[in-house]
């Protein structure tokens, strides 16, 4: 999955025009340094991991506030997402009406983006309502596995 | 052995003016003022229940006591801080790099000091950066990612590579490769010996030369260590001023002492007095050490 193939699933047409770097995805406005082979330059919007785009913690905010359908979570449900959960429905404070089988972001209580994932249940259901696809949690799994031996 | 163990060590340190004494440290942070501001992180981190203090002598540094990880919540994942030692986050201030300016950080991993630059610099202008460690590198572009850099330009391997971009920098970093010391790692006295600090030292050498190459006429460079080892501060920054162009300049900082002038009977430059030493039991903080440097 691409850039364009990412953003279309949030309904979002407008994409950056962005390079690659090795697996990871950049917005490079000088582009003088690139014949040096640079493994970061500009802005980070993402990495490609198999055939799974992964944005960068702050396209995954521009991403949250372009998108359409959100969840906005209580303090507990930010706190069990980003450590990898499911969400439960009893933990959702507002949202815009999206319908099972949606990919939805999930908002905190501040309007900062924790990730997405996809509604399974009806959104007033107490029960799992949301299988979690991404939260910003995985920068911290990412740096445990590259410190592995 | 002779040359290894904390027998040794505090021998030397007793000659230098120092001594061994295990110091508590406090986990700190240092605020990333392009994602937030004091006015806003610390309410809401007093909320979750941890309590921030100023570190008196940083800009943006706060000593942070709290019951959870401060490694793993919402706001350290956005990137509005890193965690960041005190004494760590003076190299920066003394650099004081600036929005305009052409900035090499020599050996930038795991980014803490990057970061910190890219802050100052409103992430103007241009930096590059360079790591040698594979593994290192990828922690170097997680951390520029989290606090969302978009001036920096980060290469894997020596430093030495930077000529081959033709860049004359304003400033550099050189946050050496150094033997660190003896709050940095448990143990710290089995795993370190003399002939390893002369190896650092030679290392050192190296990059110091490397980072007056690259440097403007007038530019300047600030050197730091985490060691107490002379070898690796203040005989370096003699070796330096005998045989690069460059002056060992004062800088204002309200703790550290001066650079040791005769070091085991060898006498030195004055001008190395110039420098700061941070022997952790006077100054609460990690062993360091630093040094402003400026080509002539």
């Amino acid at each position: 999955m691409k850039v364009k193939d990412f953003l279309k699933q949030f309904g979002i047409t407008n994409v950056p025009p962005a390079q690659t770097l090795g697996d990871s995805y950049f917005v490079i406005e000088d582009a003088s340094l690139l014949t040096y082979r640079p493994a970061y330059l500009g802005e980070c919007i993402g990495h490609q991991r198999g055939d799974t785009f992964i944005p960068s913690i702050d396209f995954l905010q521009w991403v949250g506030h372009q998108a359409k359908k959100k969840i906005t979570v209580d303090e507990k449900g930010e706190w069990l997402f980003t450590r990898g959960w499911n969400l439960p429905g009893k933990y959702v404070t507002t949202h815009t009406n999206p319908e099972r089988g949606d990919l939805v972001v999930i908002m905190n209580q501040h309007n900062e983006c924790l990730g997405y994932g996809q509604l399974i249940e009806d959104i007033a259901s107490t029960k799992t309502i949301l299988k979690r696809r991404f939260d910003i949690g995985d920068i911290l799994r990412r740096d445990r596995q590259s410190r592995k031996p | 052995m002779a040359n290894a163990g904390k027998k040794f060590f505090n021998q030397r340190y007793q000659q230098l003016g120092g001594t061994i004494k295990d110091v508590s440290l406090t986990p700190s942070l240092r605020i990333n003022t392009l994602k937030t501001t004091a006015k806003t992180l610390i309410p809401r981190l007093k909320k979750q229940g941890a309590t921030l203090t100023k570190i008196p002598f940083t800009k943006h540094g706060y000593y942070i006591q709290s019951e959870f990880s401060p490694g793993a919540i919402t706001e350290y994942l956005l990137g509005y801080y890193y965690l960041q030692e005190a004494a760590a986050q003076l190299p920066v201030e003394v650099l004081n790099p600036q929005p305009t300016e052409t900035v090499l950080d020599c050996c930038a991993a795991p980014g803490g000091k990057t970061t910190q630059m890219a802050a100052a610099m409103n992430n103007q202008s241009r930096i590059i950066a360079y790591d040698l460690k594979a593994s290192r590198l990828q922690a170097l572009l997680t951390n520029l990612e989290r606090c969302g850099i978009t001036n920096t330009a980060a290469f894997g391997g020596d430093a030495t590579k930077v000529r081959k971009l033709d860049i004359a920098f304003d400033k550099v970093l050189l946050d050496a490769p150094c033997s660190g010391n003896y709050l940095s790692e448990p143990d710290w006295f089995k795993k370190r010996n003399h002939d390893g600090i002369l190896l650092s030292s030679k290392i050192q050498k190296r990059l110091l030369r490397l980072a007056v190459d690259v440097l403007k006429p007038g530019g300047t460079l600030v050197y730091s260590t985490c060691s107490l080892e002379p070898e690796e501060n203040e005989l370096n920054m003699d070796w330096a001023l005998n045989n690069l162009p460059v002056s060992v300049e004062p800088f204002h900082l309200p703790l550290g002492d001066p650079g040791i002038t005769t070091v085991f009977g060898q006498k030195l430059d004055e001008r190395v007095a110039n420098c700061k030493r941070f022997w952790p039991h006077k100054t609460n903080t990690e062993g360091f050490f630093i040094a402003k440097l400026v080509k002539t």
